[in-house]
């Protein structure tokens, strides 16, 4: 591949031609049906050009000598209709530290040694074994999904990489009844790598079980009192955190927008018991779901500190926003498939974890709640945030109570990380299955210790 | 090779009859192909203009009851070969589902002004004029700071063949724009907001309005303070309360849904759940909106259904497999492309206006809700959440300052019974159509006390 882009790479033009196939697996089975079962392929070229001062983007999925011919004209001609119509000028940026080559990601018992039949299986097992836990499971489901992709990325100014890598997911529900109440758990867990990395943590069985019960347990949880509390959040709530309500303010084109994180490096924004990173690689725990080791302009990525014992320290960014910020590009460019424009995106985004053991945590709040089971979240320019949790457990003198139903936690992303007065010694990733969203999907991950803070809670349903 | 409608024709006919020869004992084939222009704009400015063209074929294999699918995104014979080939791998490992069979065909209506020949003929500096237009308009007021934006159109065609006869082709234009940014003032960040719009046609493009639009809203957000707490009536424009209340319902009314054991309103048809009679149909026949067609993913012809019928449960909305399980017919209401296998989605929704002023409504409401941001329980109905794009309400009607971190909750089955009313005025957004709602006994809990 590398010899059909050199034909076309010196150009009068910086071009960046970025080749991306990708195949996608997804079995998905609900109450005894195999409701989905899907082979998708989706490759071609995006071709970025930087003409007069701007860029132009175009893709297809023709990989002949004329169909990127093509694509390299009308990448230089929306550059030119781009050029005509912007107030400055973009000037290229310096060339990165590269590291080309071939990176080819760990999997441990890859997914590419089982075949179709064993996926099926696999899928409608455990949607059987959900909806065999318990009398009261009206409803079960089970979902496997893998995207298998290969890349080659050259620039005019010195990239040259080539990638392979898989992103396994699998999710498990579960619809607990009795008369006329309803509730539903769903267990995920998504990763880099092989089903030896996929189920790493946890089993299949241990991911069924659970849905089951906390859909049963649900039904007759007690709602908690809304208020203003002190909360221990479990990881995959802390990485639902440490992403939406402060990683989507430091991305820097969202800085260079205004959001709340604008003008604010070198300021104190979050407890000093925190740093918080985002990183290309899998620090703590291995496979975490959002794995890049080479970003989609070919800038190798690292493990970048956005906040450093409390301080702000870094934004993240591609080449253009690196060079606008006098800084060197953090590896953050990403593009979901071939025919996308990189983006500032997220990669695996944690707090670093302390040295408290959880049991420890737990007795010292003589008043407080664990939540747990993060669902979708969103937070705000001015960093104001909302995500629902499904499981919610007061603690009481330092004891945990029972399992109770699930709400949704509000407050100001910074206030919350400043309020951060005990981190857990434990670390998990927790956040890889699902996608995040900013135009087009990001295959992300997130987490971190249990952290202990303040937040606004309220109850879900009113 | 220049595609049109029916070169995918042809294609589709081609991957049929392979289908059959290796193996499959029924085929479906659904090809697609569109060109895309568009303008994105970035940080006040225009970042970049882009063009796209996407092809794509999805091959449906039966092999007796089972099914398999593949999907690429290559129109060529080795490619299509391919697909035709893992679908019938998939089909043979999966179990057999009497409700994996073809539907027959059926006739299919004309619907006019789906194409605009202006659209298509749109160049890279139009949609960018277009663009820069649009930023113009939003930021007359230099404190409205736009993070993205964009303006494009995309000219498609389509095609379905299967070998239980179904074979229709349509082309169809689209012009969108929409806006995404906040307002900011000093160091004050105000909360974010987006607008976006889509017509068939360029000529009903109005991005002086679309910006203006934008501007107001986000210019509105400045300086929030703490809402209310209190049980009782708040006003949900019509974007929140399709949102949190029509999207719960609609999940509801999903063939699939009911079958599985999932809605609330399963054993509800002919019952009325809310209290003003509330008539929602979708209709995917109107001529030049949005999601207008002649046939569904399935080549099945698109009709209207009434969904809400004077606020009693009216049809459900099947494809061809859910329809098949339930023992009912496909209301052609199965979408997807050629990358998707079907499933039941909307056309164009309409929820028809009431007969309150939104003056009225006003005065009776303690905030006006615009945008949610939180969690509904698709299956219970329960909901909570922030209230964005939100305001408190005088007792004259008038919105006294912008809120924040103000959160609402309930349930909305429970809320249905508590509409005190419905505006008077259709809002119409892209592919829907209704009025505000002021319901009462609503949970909000805000910070102010």
């Amino acid at each position: 591949m590398f010899d059909l882009l050199e034909k076309y790479i010196h150009d009068d033009a910086w071009l960046e031609l970025r080749v991306h196939d990708r195949q996608t697996r997804s079995f998905f089975a609900e109450d005894g049906l195999l409701d989905g079962a899907k082979l998708r392929r989706h490759g071609g070229i995006g071709v970025r050009a930087l003409v007069d001062g701007a860029f132009g983007f175009a893709s297809t999925s023709d990989l002949t000598p004329a169909g990127i011919e093509a694509a390299i004209r009308r990448a230089k001609d929306c550059a030119r209709a781009a050029a005509k119509q912007r107030k400055t000028r973009i000037e290229l940026p310096p060339a990165a530290a590269w590291k080309n080559g071939s990176f080819v990601t760990d999997a441990h018992d890859p997914v590419s040694a089982r075949g179709v039949d064993e996926k099926v299986d696999m899928v409608l097992r455990a949607q059987a074994a959900v909806s065999a836990a318990s009398e009261r499971i009206s409803s079960s489901s089970a979902r496997y999904v893998e995207l298998v992709d290969e890349k080659w990325i050259m620039t005019s100014d010195g990239a040259r990489v080539h990638l392979r890598d898989v992103k396994p997911e699998f999710r498990v529900g579960a619809v607990a009844k009795d008369g006329t109440l309803m509730q539903t758990a769903v267990e995920a867990e998504g990763k880099t790598g092989g089903f030896g990395d996929l189920f790493r943590r946890r089993s299949m069985d241990d991911m069924v079980q659970k849905a089951a019960k906390t859909a049963v347990d649900l039904l007759h949880a007690p709602s908690i009192e809304g208020g203003h509390n002190t909360v221990i959040l479990a990881p995959d709530v802390v990485g639902l955190l440490v992403h939406e309500a402060i990683g989507h303010t430091v991305e820097a084109d969202f800085v260079l927008s205004g959001s709340a994180a604008a003008g604010k490096i070198g300021h104190k924004v979050a407890s000093d018991l925190v740093t918080l990173c985002d990183s290309g690689h899998s620090e703590y725990e291995p496979g975490a779901g959002g794995i890049v080791q080479i970003d989609d302009e070919g800038v190798p990525t690292e493990r970048t500190v956005i906040i450093e014992d409390g301080v702000l320290k870094s934004y993240l960014h591609n080449r253009e926003s690196a060079a606008h910020f006098g800084v060197a590009p953090t590896g953050n460019a990403r593009a979901f498939e071939y025919d996308d424009e990189p983006l500032i995106r997220m990669r695996n985004t944690y707090i670093e974890p302390g040295q408290t053991p959880l049991e420890q945590m737990i007795a010292d709040t003589p008043d407080g709640f664990l939540l747990a089971s993060a669902k979708n979240g969103q937070a705000d320019a001015n960093a104001e945030f909302m995500f629902a949790v499904g499981e919610i457990y007061p603690i009481k003198n330092g004891k945990l109570g029972p399992l109770h139903k699930g709400g949704t936690i509000t407050g100001d992303a910074f206030d919350v990380l400043k309020s951060v007065d005990m981190l857990g010694d434990a670390f998990r990733w927790d956040l890889g299955s699902g996608y995040c969203g900013k135009g087009q999907p990001a295959k992300v991950d997130a987490g971190g210790p249990h952290v202990r803070c303040q937040v606004s809670l309220s109850s879900q349903g009113g | 090779m220049t595609i049109t409608a029916d070169t995918l024709l042809d294609l589709c006919d081609a991957a049929v009859k392979t289908a059959l020869e290796r193996g499959a004992s029924a085929a479906e084939a659904y090809a697609e192909y569109a060109d895309t222009l568009t303008a994105n704009l970035e940080q006040n400015d225009m970042k970049a203009v882009t063009s796209a063209t996407h092809a794509g074929i999805g091959v449906r294999v039966f092999v007796g009851d089972k099914l398999g699918f593949a999907t690429a995104n290559k129109l060529d014979d080795i490619t299509i070969g391919t697909a035709i080939d893992e679908a019938i791998l998939v089909a043979k490992a999966s179990p057999a589902d009497a409700a994996n069979a073809l539907l027959e065909p059926a006739p299919l209506p004309t619907v006019d002004g789906l194409y605009d020949p202006a659209v298509a003929a749109a160049t890279a500096d139009d949609v960018a004029a277009l663009a820069m237009r649009l930023l113009a308009a939003a930021r007359k007021d230099p404190r409205v700071s736009i993070d993205t934006g964009s303006v494009g159109t995309a000219v498609g065609h389509g095609a379905i063949v299967s070998s239980a006869g179904v074979r229709a082709s349509a082309s169809e234009t689209s012009f969108g724009a929409g806006l995404f940014g906040m307002a900011i003032d000093g160091d004050e960040v105000g909360s974010f907001d987006h607008v976006d719009k889509t017509h068939r046609t360029l000529a009903a493009a109005d991005p002086e309005a679309l910006g203006a639009d934008f501007a107001a809203r986000v210019l509105g957000q400045l300086g929030p303070k703490d809402g209310p707490t209190y049980q009782g009536p708040v006003l949900f424009t019509a974007d929140a309360f399709a949102e949190i209340f029509l999207g719960t319902v609609l999940g509801a009314l999903d063939g699939d849904t009911v079958f599985k054991g999932k809605s609330k309103l399963a054993d509800k048809r002919g019952e009325t759940i809310s209290n003003v009679p509330l008539h929602l149909v979708d209709d995917g026949t109107v001529a030049g909106a949005v999601g207008s067609g002649a046939f569904d993913r399935e080549g099945q012809p698109h009709r209207p259904l009434v969904l809400l019928d004077e606020g009693k449960v009216g049809a459900f909305m099947y494809d061809g497999k859910s329809a098949l399980r339930a023992g009912a017919q496909s209301t052609g209401h199965a979408s997807g492309g050629a990358t998707s296998l079907p499933s039941a989605g909307l056309t164009n929704l309409s929820l028809r206006a009431g007969d309150m002023p939104e003056a009225d409504m006003r005065k009776a409401a303690g905030i006006e809700v615009g945008r949610f941001s939180g969690n509904v329980d698709a299956i219970s109905g329960d909901f909570s959440g922030v209230a964005k794009c939100s305001y408190a309400l005088d007792e004259a009607g008038n919105r006294t300052h912008a809120l924040k971190e103000t959160l609402i909750a309930g349930n909305v089955y429970t809320l249905l019974h508590s509409i005190i009313g419905l505006g008077d005025t259709q809002v119409i957004k892209s592919t829907y159509r209704g009025p505000p709602a002021l319901i009462d006994q609503v949970t909000v809990t805000g910070r102010a006390g």
